[in-house]
């Protein structure tokens, strides 16, 4: 595993999240491990399907009634899969708090954007109805929602889906949480204002040094944000490393595919992008060997039979493939 | 463990979506047990030396004995409880599914015309729809066989047009979201006319709706019917309908609670039956629906 | 919101002037009544009915008469009770009929909501049986089989309450509501159910559940309003059930409520009887139905808006 000197905030260790489906047992993630350091961004990067959002919502109790987690995931001294519903509510919110995907339907149309904000802080830190509101208020200024003082007062409908999600990162962010889940924050909006959107959020986080976990399927938004990158696929960990080594000098096949299939402003001439042959793995059972490997053009026979180690090849990097060296 | 993903041969949506509604238990044992009674109810009497408007004057008010000639008894007229029962559910089993058939095709017609057209005739004709439905719907039947004279065919006009509505506003929904697809463009496209195409690709698109909700109506119908009978404003004595002959139970209530027990537990039975498998249609076409 | 008020009024207006048309034509064209000519009548005896009602003036007249009527409350004479006048048998009947009505709506909400809620919070437990039990027995069995069959076991058998009328103050009220709130209590608790599990997937919920604010609070706060908005849709369609049944409920346990004249009323051709009825109850379901939208709007802000 990775060694640092400072303790991390967050270390996930063998997480594992399984359905039960009528057809049988369905392992969405795949016994993953990560750190994460205070005032860290990291970036987990997939297909759909990849198990990706799963790790954000096993870590906040959230998983589908059919969905069950394995392993440890330990933040601030304690393991939040194994904690009380009780005990899980004071850190959900507080020191823990998510953004969605869909900012159309993650707030709730009945009331009040500015109740469901003052909503956290009541219920956390006791604040009265006027100082709780005050401060929704001061948050929604900080998003930059225009005139927020009048806006607090509306209702979600009233607001557009960029405005809505600028919304849910002011409720993420209101109590000042040590970690952030983001959970494709960007994807359902517009492209034009989701860079804006995600250097909101990177900026205000990085205010309130709260660390960042970005779960995302597009790498141009992990080269604008994170430090480090985890590249899941079939819910297993494929290989992680820092930002720029891994836009440099990726170590695994299925990382490069994807980088293949990134289009770049500073190559223009190239005649159409990579793709990735076959149909992304997800959600299936326990392969033995590697679940890339039906798709890898690297191929080797081994590959299909035996499961790839982790390998450490550099300082905070790691990969899991047959074909990458062990770093000495 | 492994999950083992087997392509499924190809099937038509309506062939899986039967098979769906074979696999639940509960639907298929109301459609056996629905079809013994419509068997019962239609052959049944056939068996028997006399109809149930015949009287034996030798055994009035005859008590329960399954060996005799009146295995159930007779009432106090000395006419065939069992066959009466059975003859009653005849007429209350046809008005039920013919109603509903005849109820659903006009409410498929004027929705589906409704919901492709769109615009002014739209807005007329749904205006038509939330007027009537404004009313409640008993009392329109009520009013309806009135203004039609009584009678079995005034009745069933009355329960056809107030039933229609709701079949009506359903495909008007779907056919309107139909009328928005690409493989309509198409078809217009293609040079096919309105009538064609409401025919041909709006009405059959909307069969599943149909048979979900028309399987509603079947009960909703037989209710009407027994209902105002009850009432005794629909079928009139002698002839027999399971709604006639429960308002003859409670008349005789205190003396006699077989009376109102045979043809009470046969028409809930019925309803339970009628109502299982619509249930059952509606988890085996829709099953996002709960 | 005064938009969306207003909309809502002059919907229920024209369905008023449509229910009001629609009457007055039935009137006059329902065979058998006071106004037909196939009895054989001499000529100044028929010129004198039409004189007494009004029938030698032109059909818009009429109409106009009739309208004017209303419009005074005034609904004319029963043709069966002469002595009375429409409104006066609707105003012996009505205390009856809508103590009644209220009750059931009260049980059925309460006990429907009740039922619907603790099934949609412990699924498969022991209340979504019962649950479901009730609201399979409710919606198949029919009033008119289970109102007699109740009085057959409680009152004949048991004599814990009177077999029907209206003489033992609150003990009479018993059967009666109870027998007329089963349906809606099973159509409210089923619809409760699926409404109340459905919005505990929405994503707003999940949020609710982000945030750590607790489960009760989630429920409190979150999810009760998406739960209820249907129900209270369906309360306009329940008021229809309920007069509906309080027909059945007034016939089968003998009580001097309006149902039951609607129906004496009916069978006996008594037309102006039967109008009058029937424009109470269209006026008071359309009442309804304007109470339960201005209801939505007042708990669903985007109603307000695109009214």
């Amino acid at each position: 595993m990775i060694r640092m000197t400072a303790e991390p905030l967050l270390s996930i260790r063998d997480l594992s999240v399984r359905f039960r489906l009528p057809e049988g047992e369905a392992v969405a993630v795949d016994g993953v491990s990560l750190d994460l350091m205070p005032g860290e961004v990291l970036g987990i990067v997939g297909e759909s399907g990849s198990g990706k959002s799963q790790i954000l919502y096993a870590m906040m109790g959230l998983l589908a009634s059919n969905g069950r987690a394995g392993g440890q995931v330990r933040f601030q001294g304690q393991d939040l899969l194994s904690l009380p519903p009780r005990a899980l509510d004071r850190v959900r919110g507080q020191s823990l708090s998510m953004i969605f995907q869909d900012p159309m339907t993650s707030l709730n149309p009945f009331m009040r954007v500015g109740d469901q904000l003052a909503e956290t802080l009541r219920v956390h830190q006791g604040l009265s109805r006027d100082a709780a509101w005050k401060a929704a208020v001061a948050m929604l200024d900080r998003v930059r929602i225009p005139d927020a003082a009048s806006r607090a007062r509306r209702y979600p409908h009233e607001f557009s889906g960029g405005m809505r999600q600028r919304v849910m990162i002011a409720m993420a962010l209101l109590a000042k949480p040590r970690l952030l889940l983001a959970d494709e924050p960007t994807t359902a909006l517009d492209v034009t204002i989701q860079a804006q959107v995600l250097d909101l959020m990177a900026e205000l986080a990085r205010e309130t040094g709260t660390s960042i976990i970005l779960v995302t399927h597009d790498l141009g938004v992990v080269a604008r944000l994170c430090d480090r990158v985890v590249v899941l696929y079939g819910g297993r960990v494929m290989e992680e490393a820092r930002t720029e080594t891994l836009f440099d000098n990726a170590a695994h096949p299925y990382t490069r595919g994807l980088l293949a299939a990134m289009p770049r402003l500073e190559a223009p001439l190239t005649p159409r992008l990579g793709t990735i042959p076959g149909t992304p793995r997800s959600g299936g059972g326990d392969v033995s060997g590697c679940p890339f490997a039906p798709r890898c053009p690297d191929r080797i026979d081994i590959c299909t039979k035996a499961r790839p180690p982790m390998r450490i090849t550099g300082e905070g990097r790691r990969a899991a493939c047959h074909l990458v060296e062990e770093a000495q | 463990m492994t999950v083992e993903i087997v392509p499924p041969r190809p099937v038509s949506t309506l062939g899986l979506q039967f098979r769906r509604f074979r696999r639940n238990r509960l639907a298929m044992a109301s459609v056996y047990v629905l079809t013994l009674i419509v068997l019962a109810c239609f052959f049944g009497p056939m068996f028997f030396p006399f109809t149930g408007q015949d009287a034996d004057f030798g055994n009035i008010s005859a008590p329960i004995d399954l060996f005799s000639i009146h295995p159930f008894g007779t009432d106090d007229f000395g006419r065939d409880l069992l066959v009466r029962v059975l003859e009653g559910g005849q007429v209350s089993l046809t008005i039920g599914f013919l109603g509903a058939l005849v109820a659903g095709v006009i409410g498929v017609l004027y929705g589906a015309v409704a919901g492709y057209v769109g615009g002014r005739l739209d807005g007329l004709m749904m205006r038509l729809v939330e007027i009537l439905y404004g009313f409640p719907y008993v009392i329109l039947v009520i009013l309806l066989s009135l203004l039609l004279g009584g009678g079995n065919v005034a009745l069933f006009a009355a329960i056809v047009f107030t039933l229609w509505l709701t079949p009506a506003v359903i495909v008007r929904a779907q056919a309107q979201s139909l009328a928005r697809k690409e493989f309509i463009e198409a078809a217009r496209a293609g040079g096919m006319t309105h009538r064609q195409i409401v025919v041909e690709h709006i009405v059959p698109n909307c069969v599943s709706v149909v048979i979900v909700y028309g399987s509603l109506l079947v009960p909703e119908v037989i209710l009407s019917e027994s209902f105002l009978s009850f009432l005794g404003i629909g079928i009139k004595e002698p002839q027999a309908s399971w709604g006639n002959l429960i308002q003859a139970g409670t008349a005789a209530m205190d003396t006699d609670l077989r009376l109102l027990l045979l043809p009470g537990t046969m028409l809930a039975i019925v309803l339970f039956c009628l109502n299982f498998i619509a249930d059952g249609l509606r988890d085996a076409f829709d099953p996002n629906d709960r | 919101m005064i938009r969306f008020v207003v909309k809502r009024l002059w919907n229920g207006a024209l369905t008023l002037a449509a229910l009001v048309t629609l009457t007055f034509f039935v009137m006059r064209l329902a065979p058998g009544g006071p106004f037909s000519k196939n009895r054989k009548l001499s000529p100044e005896v028929i010129a004198n009915i039409e004189a007494t009602y009004h029938l030698d003036e032109p059909l818009w007249m009429q109409f106009g008469r009739f309208v004017w009527g209303l419009l005074r409350l005034d609904l004319g004479p029963s043709t069966r009770f002469r002595d009375y006048s429409v409104g006066d048998i609707i105003a012996s009947g009505l205390p009856y009929s809508l103590t009644i009505g209220f009750w059931a709506v009260i049980v059925a909400t309460t006990v429907g909501i009740a039922l619907g809620v603790a099934g949609a919070l412990r699924r498969n437990g022991f209340t979504d049986y019962a649950a479901g039990t009730i609201g399979v027995i409710g919606i198949a069995i029919p009033i008119f089989v289970i109102g007699p069959v109740m009085q057959a076991v409680f009152a004949l058998k048991l004599s814990w309450v009177p077999v029907g009328g209206w003489n033992d103050g609150w003990r009479s009220l018993i059967l009666p509501v109870i027998v007329l709130s089963l349906p809606n209590i099973a159509y409210i608790s089923r619809l409760t159910r699926t409404s109340m599990i459905e919005t505990m997937r929405e994503n707003y919920v999940r949020t609710a559940r982000a945030k750590g604010i607790g489960e009760w609070r989630t429920i409190w706060r979150h999810t009760l309003k998406g739960t209820l908005l249907p129900v209270i849709a369906y309360l306009g369609p329940a008021t229809a059930a309920i007069i509906t049944g309080s027909i059945l409920i007034e016939t089968i346990f003998a009580l001097p409520g309006i149902g039951r004249h609607f129906v004496d009323a009916a069978l006996n051709r008594d037309y102006p009887l039967v109008m009058g009825i029937t424009l109470l109850y269209g006026g008071l379901l359309i009442l309804f139905n304007i109470a339960t939208d201005l209801v939505r709007a007042w708990l669903d802000p985007r109603l307000r808006h695109d009214g």
